[in-house]
């Protein structure tokens, strides 16, 4: 389905770039949810937003890599030519839906006018699939809600909104940059609930990205963990939650407090991330690594697959043996 | 400040050519300005009947005028009153419309009051504004002044006034309100600081439009004696010649424009300068 | 409970006049609280946004002035009075590390802004000698004084912002989602200073939070907040692991847990979320409770001791 082979983003001059993804390669089956999980400025969003060419110009570009949407390299598209060629399947939501909304424009039209664009319709078939639409994000009263401002609405009935928007080009592939963050959590269960339910429902494969694990636990078939521009760890959510091999992964489960209420102390992992520009040779998480050894600082690691579909980029991952 | 941050505050300017430019006429006229007497060729108050009017050439390199004197020294000298002029707007400004605004924005019921009166200043025309009160106060330099400088206290005020009510919300204030904090501490420590570099870019705008202003109200013989060289003045004795000496107006005219126009892309330059994302962008190092 | 509580508060009642739609409408955001935190005791305020528990904190700084109530410091009403000690003693952690330090100031002139303020420093190298061991009270380095915030990770700011609140040490900090802005390696680190710094200068803190993850780990006790009213309230264990309140369930089976085999996701049901404006006549909840009865609609239900161990509960049906 979707196809995202060493996908490097670079900013600064071609002369020496500063790679802020480097070498990120995933693969999203239909039907799929692949969360990808990180910590800020890991390079998760720069991913999603090159994925969808919606890198912010003039700044970060792709320096290498390829986007294969149904075989097809999307990189190498024009935005015309992606809607033409029916390759613009895919469809991107975000944390703060009020700054995507028009506060002035009644969410009817907003919807519709998605509608006109993707389905050649206009008018009253345009506002009638709207409010398919909005019928099929679970929006309560639907037909009422057609003429309501972004304003009058919640936070969730928002993202709602967003998502029938970004539906309406009936996507193959949704990407979903924490929509749920600015959310609370009684609402968040609920708005996850609903792209689960439409990913099952529509047969539509979706790269979730996160920071939160416990998110990502809830939601995502496979999970890939990013840490400074690179997936160090790929494995289906039970084996990766279950056995986490990658020293990274294991630390930010541990250092989460709902996984350690009662302990005195968290566990923590030191330091901070590397700014991007400043890695060096060696694996990107030796100058944090409990078990860093002298070959992790100057040989990069190697992708290992320590299991059917469980891949480690550590020379040393952690051993497999006892479950957590 | 360090030489890193004298760095920063350059490299806008460095960046943008044409911003440099803007520099170099303004630390021109500045010299000129400083070192008149040295610079200029002629006095400018000397009459010479003898070269009444003559064209721009190899000894007059700006012409004479219609009493003989040197236009170049003259155009020189003017520079003086355009520092003045400028400085003294600038000046009149900030401290009339710093306290109006920090005070409007911090007490609200004064504010309101405050605030009033500003927009209905602002509802004159500035240069309607300024020739009333040479009226009522009589032509003078210091009266120009203050004539011009009262149509940019407003804009001040409102730009005070703006920031500081954005200010007042910020975390950090509350976070010195919470500690006990006065009114005085929180406008010497949180709120002044945060409007200095605003401020640098109003006050180069400010000074840019006062030269417009002054030059106006010289040209209607209500700013500047008209003994005194000044560009406006200059223009306005050589308008009657417009036909025959055109290089009477060009000079002057083009100083006017020359620096208005420099202070404007100096004030673009220190805005990009304070623009976040640009600091970002030339605070990293290497 | 009121015997040793340095910090009571009683029947806190807040609004705010709101302009929405060319209308003026006064909105109550906290109705009638009362809490007291006991000498080393942390107090967790959970709630979701717009219930109140910010302007709670804020209230007891005297950031916002309340409609009515008193709140009391070791037995002295303070509404409305601004004491010099008082404000040295009950001290503030916000929860934006970008926001909360001013660019233009040093971290050495924020850390030290308290004492300045109050006159609290005698001389210049006392000053800095205090900066110097706060900050590395907190886990920076003394050389950080003279830097400036821009210059600071995310992580580092909060350090500073704690290191704020202890200079000179107070009796009470109040920390409003000290660690929501962060991520959660950093957050681990953030949590265990202020676990630390709490039993070493004896403090007793009130930490609002929304995620009851962090509550659950910092915190003696929990108040969890629902449109301004404290609808349950008791040990921290108590409340994660047997919630009673309608509410307190919903919000406990809504954390999404690490852990793919216990999956939630169209499990359980939360309803939309309240108005401000639109205020229920009876219990607030009563429109997205599972349990409301009739009484609910037209009864506000007040909070009442249910059991041993202080927990207290706000519903007609539990």
């Amino acid at each position: 389905m979707l196809s995202v082979r060493d996908l490097t983003v670079s900013l600064g001059p071609e002369t020496a770039p500063v790679d802020i993804v480097a070498g990120v390669s995933f693969e999203l089956g239909k039907g799929e949810i692949l969360g990808l999980v990180g910590e800020s400025g890991c390079g998760k969003s720069m991913t999603s937003l090159a994925v969808m060419g919606l890198l912010p110009q003039p700044g970060p570009r792709i320096r290498a890599g390829r986007v294969l949407l149904e075989g097809c390299d999307v990189t190498q598209l024009q935005p015309w030519q992606r809607v033409v060629a029916g390759h613009g399947r895919m469809a991107m939501i975000f944390q703060e839906p009020m700054t995507s909304l028009n506060p002035v424009r009644r969410i009817g039209d907003q919807i519709a006018e998605a509608v006109r664009v993707h389905d050649r319709l206009s008018g009253p078939p345009a506002i009638d699939r709207a409010r398919e639409l909005l019928e099929q994000v679970r929006m309560p009263d639907p037909a009422m809600q057609l003429s309501a401002y972004p304003h009058q609405l919640s936070g969730g009935q928002r993202q709602r909104v967003m998502i029938a928007i970004a539906l309406a080009c009936r996507p193959q592939v949704l990407i979903a940059d924490e929509p749920t963050t600015a959310l609370d959590v009684t609402i968040q269960v609920q708005v996850l609930g609903l792209l689960r339910e439409l990913c099952n429902r529509l047969d539509m494969a979706m790269l979730f990205i996160t920071h939160d694990m416990g998110v990502i636990a809830q939601l995502a078939d496979r999970v890939s963990v990013m840490y400074a521009g690179r997936i160090v760890e790929t494995a289906g959510v039970e084996a990766l939650f279950g056995r986490p091999r990658h020293h990274y992964t294991r630390g930010l489960m541990d250092c989460m407090p709902s996984r350690n209420s009662g302990a005195r102390r968290l566990p923590t992992i030191a330091g901070q991330p590397p700014a991007p520009g400043t890695v060096g040779a060696g694996c990107v998480f030796a100058s944090r690594c409990a078990a860093v050894r002298e070959t992790c600082r100057t040989a990069a690691p190697p992708r290992a697959e320590v299991s059917q579909g469980h891949d480690v980029l550590c020379a040393f991952p952690l051993d497999g043996g006892e479950p957590r | 400040m360090s030489r890193d941050g004298a760095i920063l505050w350059l490299k806008p300017f460095i960046a943008r050519p044409i911003a440099l430019l803007g520099l170099g006429i303004l630390l021109g006229t500045i010299l000129a300005a400083t070192f008149a007497p040295w610079l200029a060729p002629y006095d400018p108050y000397a009459i010479d009947p003898s070269i009444r009017l003559t064209p721009p050439n190899a000894l007059h390199w700006f012409g004479t005028d219609q009493f003989g004197r040197d236009t170049l020294s003259r155009v020189i000298h003017s520079a003086r009153m355009a520092l003045l002029i400028g400085s003294g707007v600038v000046m009149f400004a900030l401290a009339t419309g710093v306290p109006i605004g920090v005070l409007s924005a911090l007490f609200p019921r004064l504010g309101h009051l405050l605030m009033r009166m500003v927009d209905v200043l602002m509802a004159f025309p500035s240069l309607l504004l300024a020739l009333g009160l040479i009226v009522v106060l009589g032509p003078s330099v210091a009266n120009a002044i203050l004539a011009i400088g009262l149509g940019y206290m407003t804009t001040t005020t409102r730009i005070v006034y703006g920031l500081t009510l954005r200010l007042r919300m910020e975390t950090y204030v509350e976070a010195s309100r919470s500690m006990g904090a006065g009114t005085a501490w929180l406008i010497g420590k949180h709120i002044l600081p945060n409007l200095v570099s605003p401020l640098l870019v109003q006050a180069s705008f400010v000074f840019a439009f006062a030269q417009l202003g002054a030059a106006s109200l010289d040209f209607l013989g209500l700013g500047a004696p008209p003994e005194i060289p000044s560009w406006g003045n200059m223009l306005a004795e050589s308008r009657t010649f417009i036909t025959r000496a055109p290089w009477l107006l060009f000079f002057p005219g083009m100083m006017i424009v020359a620096t208005a126009f420099s202070l404007n892309l100096v004030g673009d330059a220190l805005r990009d300068r304070l623009d976040p994302r640009f600091r970002q962008l030339f605070s990293e190092k290497g | 409970m009121n015997g040793n509580a340095v910090l009571d508060v009683r029947d806190l009642k807040v609004s705010f006049s709101v302009r929405r739609a060319g209308r003026k409408y006064q909105v109550r955001a906290v109705d009638g609280v009362s809490l007291s935190l006991a000498e080393g005791e942390v107090l967790g305020i959970v709630g979701e946004s717009g219930c109140g528990k910010t302007t709670v904190g804020r209230s007891i700084v005297g950031l916002v002035r309340p409609d009515s109530g008193t709140i009391s410091f070791k037995g002295t009403d303070m509404t409305g009075a601004s004491l010099r000690d008082m404000r040295l003693n009950i001290r503030m952690v916000f929860q934006d590390p970008y926001a909360s330090l001013n660019p233009r100031r040093t971290i050495g002139d924020s850390v030290a802004e308290a004492g300045d303020i109050n006159g609290f420093f005698t001389s210049r190298a006392g000053r800095s000698a205090a900066i110097a061991a706060t900050l590395t009270a907190v886990g920076l380095d003394p050389s950080f004084a003279a830097r400036y915030p821009y210059e600071l990770s995310g992580g580092q700011r909060q350090r500073a912002g704690i290191a704020r609140t202890i200079l000179p040490s107070p009796s009470i900090v109040i920390a409003d989602e000290p660690v929501s802005a962060l991520d959660v390696s950093v957050q681990a680190q953030v949590l265990n200073l202020m676990m630390d710094l709490r039993e070493q200068l004896r403090l007793s803190m009130l930490f609002i939070s929304h995620d009851l993850g962090v509550i659950g780990q910092i915190s003696n006790r929990v108040a969890v907040m629902y449109m301004g009213r404290i609808v349950e309230q008791a040990a921290t264990r108590t409340v994660l692991d047997d919630p009673r309140h309608p509410y307190t369930r919903s919000l406990v089976a809504a954390i999404p847990k690490p852990d793919p085999s216990k999956r939630i996701l169209g499990a359980i049901e939360t309803g939309e979320p309240p108005s401000l404006f639109k205020r229920p006549r009876g219990c607030a909840y009563a429109p997205r409770c599972p349990i409301a009865s009739d009484r609910c609609q037209v009864d506000v239900p007040e909070l009442r001791s249910a059991g041993t161990d202080g927990r207290a509960i706000a519903c007609h049906n539990v």
